[in-house]
């Protein structure tokens, strides 16, 4: 640690110091909370304001809010008021720079680093995230316990979906109770058209959220009526002569079967198939027509490439580059994450061959996550699965697998986002991951494994919260489970639980800007967003997703600032670090450019489109537009 | 995509917008999309006023929304304007949909499996 102490060549910025002054909890200098507008709707009755403020002095008096997966651990509610909530006793994780490990000296500095969160907990009792928690805890309540109403003593501020009850207590109890013995024969004959078949089974059985459930297992009941019409209609299928434009269906279908020489129509057959054919639009979707799976049913997404200048390869010693590291991330510098990732790559290279399975691991999580925060989730993917195929045994381990789960749903890998969240359940949870042996959950249908680890999923949180417990993890990954099926309400709700015991963690505000902004929601989402920007100006991501929801809300020039300001973000343009460019080789995101694209056509501005796509594309050349980033 | 949109029909909004997302590809990005979907989708759409118009989304060809009959489809999908509205504001999926017989096929029910992935592309998404 003393070189770190010592090292006058990290700049007028003590990088040490910086980290020290953030462990002593200066809270003197940031924003008073209650000066801010409490509802998130309300924050947002107008449309955003342009780019994020750039970093002005006070910026470095933030501390530096560095990504960092480390959730409080789970926290006891005491009461279920929300001024007893657990987080308003929570501290700032310890800083481990003090008593750093001397076998890693440069590792556990780094990791005292990260460990700072985007997370700006504050000792303070009032909240201004709210959240019905009657509507979200009812998920958990069983059918005949009374639920008493919490003393919320903040008024009710966000515009939360209520979900109905019943529906709750139903899906909760669906898990809970065996299916009924149900007749296979079901009611409806297939007639002559499939259409008409499966129209009727589908009338029986389509889901209305109004409807009040008679029979406790609806999803059970789904399949049985879906399978006996399946059954009814192959036999017809095999014989009747349909219009002809249904004949090269049930040609292929009939085909199959008679292959198979199987005398009953499989569900779990029909499921497969689905599975592959979306299995193979979901490749194309992402990777190209040539995405492989490996045994884990996971995709191959090619090494990981570093990048070819970097101008931090040149002679750094380890700790000057971890002292680099930790001054960048603690900069105001918009490019501090573009910057950080680069510093991240040299480190990695010139660790070589070191085989410490710690510290590899370290470098390619934190690599990882400092990519995805910056919106490059290409390379970032690459680094979160090669720090996973390393974090058995790892203290940050599990989340490193939550945060690659996120990952693989982002860029529409649904089912390896699947399987990388039953992994995490089976490493945190185990006795609750009965059902997900690896192998079982690789061969059945995407649907399938959706809804068995959801409900595994479910089930603990359910537990936990009889057990007056609230673990984010576990609520975040039953979010992007709902998330992954389009249950974007029922996702917010869950991240807002985590948000609940981590209300200063920009990532989960930013997650929940997402599930609101998919789910239709864009103004509360910029709120949302704005929250993670307020607590991490540097946050590429949140920027880039406020662009998304204007763009959604048809506020076109804003969209158009914010993907600039991202772009900027990216090529150092707005950066003022003396040290290190960002190389003309370090590529925004490709997608970010197609989007700022879309919305110029979206604005009928075709010349301004064109100069996207020029080979000398910049974010510069588009400020004299009166464009404002 | 002023040709694109039809009064009372929503889903031409989102038609409209793809449309301007497929103006906006690159030519190697275009072959990308055409690749990866390579499918011809005939939507025939019922608004809640009970007119029926129809659109050709082809990502097979030429990378391009038609109104009306284009060339030959793979798949034709029916559904009412609503399905389309709420498949965009992410309140059901193309699956869900499909399983609960909001959305009909005819031809390649297959590629119907393709429409979630098409309407991704369609609106711009956030990312967790």
């Amino acid at each position: 640690m003393s070189a770190l102490l010592s090292n006058a060549d990290c700049g007028p910025v003590n990088a040490l110091s910086q980290l020290q002054k953030h462990n002593d909890v200066d809270r003197s200098i940031q924003l008073d909370r209650t000066s801010v507008p409490s509802t998130l709707v309300e924050r947002f009755n107008h449309l955003p304001l342009t780019a994020p403020a750039s970093a002005s002095s006070s910026g470095q008096a933030h501390a530096a809010r560095f990504f960092s997966n480390q959730l409080a651990e789970p926290r006891i509610q005491e009461t279920r008021s929300l001024q007893g909530l657990a987080w308003a006793r929570e501290f700032p994780r310890p800083s481990s720079s003090s008593s750093a490990s001397h076998d890693y000296p440069v590792y556990a500095a780094m990791e005292a680093a990260l460990l700072r969160a985007q997370d700006r907990s504050r000792p303070s009792p009032s909240s201004d995230i709210d959240f019905k928690q009657s509507a979200w805890a009812a998920e958990f309540q069983p059918l005949s316990a009374p639920y008493a109403p919490l003393s919320a003593t903040v008024p009710t501020q966000a515009r939360i979906t209520e979900i109905p009850q019943s529906m709750w207590d139903q899906e909760f109890a669906r898990i809970e109770t065996q299916p009924p013995v149900f007749d296979a024969k079901g009611k409806g004959r297939a007639s002559a058209s499939m259409d008409a078949a499966l129209e009727e089974a589908f009338a029986r059985v389509t889901l209305q959220p109004e409807e009040e459930y008679g029979s406790q297992s609806i999803q059970r009941d789904f399949n049985a009526e879906f399978e006996s019409v399946w059954t009814q209609i192959r036999h017809d299928a095999v014989k009747a002569h349909e219009e002809p434009d249904l004949a090269s269906w049930e040609a292929e279908f009939s085909a199959n079967r008679m292959e198979e020489n199987d005398p009953e129509w499989d569900l779990s057959e029909m499921e497969r198939r689905y599975q592959e054919l979306t299995a193979a639009a979901r490749d194309m979707d992402d990777a190209g027509p040539t995405t492989r799976y490996d045994e884990n049913g996971l995709p191959d997404l090619g090494d990981y490439e570093f990048e070819l200048e970097n101008p931090y390869l040149s002679g750094h010693l380890r700790d000057t580059l971890t002292a680099l590291l930790q001054e960048s991330l603690a900069s105001s510098d918009p490019s501090a994450l573009t910057r950080s990732a680069l510093i991240i790559e040299a480190m990695i290279q010139t660790d070589g061959l070191d085989n410490d399975h710690a510290s590899q691991f370290q470098l390619w999580y934190t690599l990882g996550q400092v990519l995805v925060r910056d919106e490059r989730d290409d390379k970032g993917i690459k680094a979160l699965a090669r720090a996973v195929e390393g974090s058995v045994g790892q203290p940050e381990g599990n989340s490193a697998i939550l945060e690659l789960a996120i990952a693989y749903v982002n860029q529409s890998y649904d089912m390896a986002c699947f399987l990388t969240l039953s992994r995490f359940l089976r490493a945190t949870h185990l006795s609750h991951a009965n059902l997900l042996d690896p192998k079982s959950l690789q061969s059945q249908a995407l649907w399938s494994v959706r809804d068995l680890v959801k409900d595994a999923f479910l089930s603990l949180a359910g537990e936990q919260h009889r057990n007056n417990t609230v673990d984010p993890e576990i609520q975040m990954g039953l979010g992007v489970l709902l998330y992954s099926e389009a249950e974007y309400d029922r996702a917010a709700e869950c991240f807002q639980a985590a948000l609940s015991i981590n209300p200063e963690n920009a990532v989960l505000w930013n997650r929940l800007g997402s599930c609101l902004s998919n789910g239709n929601r864009p103004e509360e989402a910029i709120g949302s967003y704005q929250r993670a920007l307020e607590i991490w100006p540097n946050y590429t991501r949140a920027v880039v997703n406020i662009g998304v929801a204007c763009l959604n809300m048809g506020a076109h020039k804003e969209a158009v600032e914010h993907f600039l300001s991202a772009i900027a973000m990216h090529d150092g343009s707005g950066s003022k670090a003396p040290s290190g460019a960002i190389p003309r080789g370090v590529k925004s995101n490709e997608d970010i450019w197609k989007t700022l694209r879309r919305t110029f056509l979206a604005m009928d501005r075709h010349d301004l489109a064109e100069r996207a796509l020029a080979p000398d594309r910049s974010a510069e050349s588009f400020r004299g537009e009166g464009f404002d980033f | 995509m002023s040709d694109i949109k039809e009064p009372g029909f929503k889903s031409s909004e989102l038609f409209a917008e793809l449309a301007a997302v497929l103006e906006g590809y690159t030519p190697e990005e275009k072959q990308k999309e055409l690749k990866k979907t390579n499918g011809i989708f005939e939507m025939q759409i019922k608004s809640s006023s009970g007119e029926e118009k129809i659109w050709t989304i082809d990502l097979k060809k030429e990378g391009k929304v038609i109104k009306g009959k284009g060339p030959k489809p793979d798949v034709t999908i029916i559904a009412g304007d609503q399905l389309f509205v709420d498949l965009a504001d992410g309140k059901t999926s193309g699956q869900k949909a499909f399983m609960t017989g909001k959305l009909k096929t005819k031809g390649n029910m297959m590629m119907a499996t393709k429409l979630d992935s098409l309407l991704k592309t369609a609106k711009a998404r956030a990312k967790l």
